[in-house]
């Protein structure tokens, strides 16, 4: 039970430093949290299963216009939006998972359907009114705890934190479960698991549905914070390929190593964003990229290889 | 209900012969495109996702040319193909060679990261807004029946069929293009057989980008450019590759009008974002069911 309360502290201690923020604080905490908890869905299925997504923005847009719409036209509760959104999260994946995996795509034909069905999705929804098309959905402000919006950014510090933390249990729940090792071993060598007797596309499968549950179960505390969504800023390339960028800088399938590269890039985008103070638009993203290309070259395993390099070494 | 169906189809069917047209001559822009790519698909084994970033730097560097010199983008072409062939060339010893050899993933987020910085590099110098580079061909319209043709895109499709065809040749029938192939097919074999196949890398890269360069001011007399161009282009020549085989010369011609085709008529019938939504699904379908493409396997 050692991960378990470790992370019960580390959580703890989160949630004791929140109030202490500044607001400016509080919402980079707010991002990092959300973002935090893509990366770590995303890293279930591209890094500890080994099948590399360019579409998870599909799942996190798929939970956050799903709770929204239901609140919006049916006057469904946000919290059971945020459930439902979950279930269609793991539908989607399963589904996904399903049709690609039995067909035996991987590699860059994955990445390739994955980005596909995510860009797809987005002019689906940019051409259906009832979603409000290319204008997106805005979220009036009624702020009530029914309505999963708070007062103040300390709420959403909470709501957040919590996302992140199930996240957290589920990936340490796989890795100390057979499940962790049927990922391991899927992703180190597909032929040699499937001669141990692991169902390889029944791994993959259930690998899927766990990483889309957890990415959708982001998209409605985002669209309840930020109360406006429209396709391309919840189905676009962009969050995609950001998942995909924390994960590999901060390490690819460690457990942990993406919650540290989102801890890393989303505060420096912000402060980067504040410095430039809208002048040069893009800048960060060409920051992101030089640091992609300089971490591939140099540290393949990340931040979180480094970081447990360097350990070792201290204790050797 | 009915009725109203068949006016609008009766309306539709004279514009037939003019999209059919737009279809054809943008198609064959898709396929040179498309053929860089497979190019460095089929000879690197690497799977390119900056190629349309390339092209999208070719035409900013025709807007340069156009702005700076006063030069027609025709004219501008001695400047921009030999430049994004350098950039290709450092690109390729930079960042390409060291992952050579390493993970698909590892290959795939180098150049996700490259077409981060390239993309977002031109978004920071010339701001997201649309540019012209008008040409002194720009206004000259071919008329052939019903049918109405810019001159210029009609250079730039004859140009890049022409292209194609060489760049065939080239693989085809000459030693340097046996060479290219030998590291292609198998790269211990061909270092055995004394190919230097680290130059042949190098060489099919440049093709493969600075076909590009080639394109980019053939077809700013018509286009506007703007810092995403490179990553539709990107998706586009993907979706033609892939269903004209990957790696396969002829399947990226042959993918190319075809999407060309589908594109404009499916403009035709409904217009807007509704044309993107059937590309994609044709490209998922493909990869679901036929992953190798029309022509399937690997030919270089």
């Amino acid at each position: 039970m050692k991960p378990m309360l470790l992370l019960g502290a580390v959580i703890a201690l989160l949630a004791a430093l929140a109030p202490f923020l500044s607001i400016y604080g509080q919402h980079i905490f707010v991002l990092v949290a959300l973002y935090g908890a893509v990366a770590l869905a995303w890293n279930i299925l591209g890094g500890m299963a080994g099948q590399m997504s360019l579409g998870h923005a599909l799942f996190v847009g798929a939970g956050a216009y799903l709770s929204t719409a239901l609140y919006l036209k049916l006057g469904v509760s946000p919290w059971i939006g945020l459930v439902l959104a979950a279930c269609l999260g793991g539908a989607l994946g399963a589904l996904m998972g399903y049709t690609v995996f039995r067909r035996k795509l991987s590699g860059v034909y994955f990445a390739l359907v994955t980005l596909a069905l995510a860009e797809m999705t987005l002019h689906i929804v940019s051409n259906v009114s009832a979603l409000g098309a290319a204008n997106g959905l805005a979220i009036p402000a009624r702020p009530s705890l029914a309505n999963l919006q708070f007062t103040s950014k300390l709420g959403y510090c909470y709501a957040a934190l919590a996302v992140l933390t199930v996240a957290a249990i589920v990936i340490i729940v796989i890795h100390r479960t057979r499940l962790g090792y049927v990922f391991l071993a899927i992703r180190e060598n597909e032929r040699s698991a499937a001669a141990l007797g692991i169902d390889v596309v029944q791994g993959k499968v259930i690998a899927a549905a766990i990483s889309g549950a957890l990415a959708a179960l982001v998209g409605p505390i985002y669209a309840n914070y930020v109360l406006f969504i429209d396709p391309e800023s919840v189905f676009g390339i962009t969050l995609s390929i950001d998942a995909l960028l924390f994960s590999f800088v901060g390490g690819l399938g460690s457990l942990f190593g993406p919650l540290l590269g989102t801890v890393v890039l989303v505060p420096l985008t912000e402060l980067l964003r504040g410095m430039l103070a809208g002048r040069l638009a893009g800048i960060h993203l060409i920051v992101y990229g030089v640091i992609l290309v300089l971490v591939m070259r140099l540290a393949p395993r990340g931040l979180w290889g480094l970081l447990s390099d360097a350990i070792a070494r201290r204790r050797a | 209900m009915r009725a109203w169906r068949d006016d609008s189809l009766m309306d539709v069917l004279p514009l037939l012969p003019q999209t059919l047209a737009d279809g054809f001559l943008l198609g064959a822009v898709y396929a040179i495109v498309a053929v860089g790519l497979t190019l460095t698909f089929g000879v690197l084994r690497i799977v390119n996702f900056a190629h349309g970033d390339f092209l999208a730097l070719g035409l900013y560097l025709t807007y340069i040319g156009a702005t700076w010199l006063h030069l027609d983008p025709y004219l501008s072409l001695v400047l921009v193909l030999p430049l994004v062939t350098l950039v290709a060339a450092f690109t390729y010893r930079l960042l390409i060679a060291p992952v050579i050899l390493a993970p698909e993933h590892n290959q795939i987020v180098v150049t996700l990261g490259l077409s981060l910085i390239l993309q977002n590099a031109m978004l920071a110098i010339f701001t997201a807004d649309l540019h012209a580079m008008p040409s002194v061909l720009s206004g000259h319209i071919v008329r052939i029946g019903n049918v109405f043709i810019q001159a210029a895109a009609l250079i730039a499709s004859a140009a890049s069929i022409a292209v194609c065809l060489g760049l065939y040749w080239l693989l085809r029938s000459t030693e340097l293009g046996r060479q290219i192939r030998a590291a292609a097919q198998d790269r211990d074999a061909a270092l055995m057989s004394g190919v230097n196949v680290d130059r042949m890398y190098l060489i099919a890269f440049c093709i493969g980008v600075g076909s590009l360069g080639l394109v980019a001011p053939l077809i700013a007399p018509f286009n506007y450019v703007s810092p995403s161009v490179g990553s539709n282009f990107t998706l586009t020549a993907f979706i033609v590759v892939v269903l004209g085989s990957m790696g396969n010369f002829v399947g990226a011609l042959i993918g190319g009008f075809i999407i060309g085709l589908v594109e404009a008529v499916g403009g035709l019938l409904t217009g807007g974002s509704i044309n993107f939504i059937i590309t994609y699904a044709i490209f998922i379908l493909f990869l679901l069911f036929r992953p190798e493409g029309l022509l399937g396997g690997r030919r270089l």
